[in-house]
């Protein structure tokens, strides 16, 4: 932890309002965390320095906005700084990125949760990041891109393509293209 | 044909124009994918864990913080 729980330069007229959203938050701070960094304690690290953080600048939010729009958005800050720090390296499959795939109904009935942890950290951080937020914590395109700080097209391409190359990771093989044909991992990404 | 949750809208010109709901379309074809259904689950999981005691500790320092805050705001308007 390296963020002190100094007082804002301007305090926030309901403080016990403010303590009580960012006691709420904290199960969903952890769960982004976790999906990002697929770390259980490094997770509750990132989220505890996110609250406090936040409570050091709980003068700068203003009442009535989107509150969890705004501590994601400080939790997400921090953890592109801690991977910096850490020059932590990304174990994902870029060409997954590039094969466009689409997912048959029916398709991944039961998905065991300790692979799918696994495949989600195989996955580019932008794609991860925008399943987290659209897939798990059930946001809208809207609220993503609010939080990343991009278009809505940009977050609906990256939850379509992070979907696909998490069916692939899951499964360890192509899922159907459109025409329900098998897709060709081998293919050229062009 | 338009559909249940197509929008139309007048532009200037005075033609009808169909906005494709493709983002609506979109977002209810995420919410019924058997991967997106995983997510969900793996988020529930991580949410109904209990609380680590350090959060518990945070949120009370927190609260420290806060009553100092407030004595000190307190004390200033009695001072004066």
């Amino acid at each position: 932890m390296t963020a002190a729980l100094e007082d804002a330069p301007q305090s926030c007229e309901d403080e016990a309002a403010f303590r009580a959203m960012l006691t709420a938050i904290v199960p969903s701070l952890r769960s982004f965390a976790r999906g990002m960094c697929g770390n259980r304690d490094t997770a509750d690290d990132l989220a505890q320095e996110a609250i406090m953080r936040a409570w050091a600048a709980r003068g700068s939010y203003t009442a009535g906005t989107n509150f969890r729009a705004w501590m994601f958005m400080i939790l997400r800050n921090h953890y592109f700084s801690h991977l910096r720090k850490n020059s932590r390296v990304v174990p994902c499959e870029p060409e997954l990125a590039e094969r466009v795939l689409v997912t048959g109904p029916g398709q991944h009935a039961h998905i065991d949760l300790a692979d799918l942890e696994k495949a989600l950290q195989k996955l580019p951080e932008d794609q991860r990041e925008v399943l987290i937020l659209v897939g798990a914590n059930g946001m809208s395109y809207q609220e993503a891109a609010e939080i990343i700080g991009c278009a809505i097209g940009t977050i609906k391409s990256r939850v379509a393509r992070g979907r696909a190359a998490l069916a692939v990771l899951i499964d360890g093989k192509a899922a159907p293209d459109e025409h329900g044909q098998p897709d060709d991992l081998g293919r050229d990404a062009a | 044909v338009i559909a249940d949750n197509q929008v139309l809208s007048n532009d200037n010109a005075g033609k009808i124009a169909v906005a494709a709901p493709a983002v609506q379309n979109h977002e209810q074809a995420i919410a019924d994918d058997p991967v997106t259904i995983a997510l969900q689950r793996l988020h529930h999981q991580v949410v109904s864990e209990q609380l680590p005691d350090r959060f518990f500790d945070l949120l009370d320092q927190i609260d420290a913080k806060a009553a100092s805050g407030i004595d000190a705001r307190s004390g200033e308007t009695g001072a004066q």
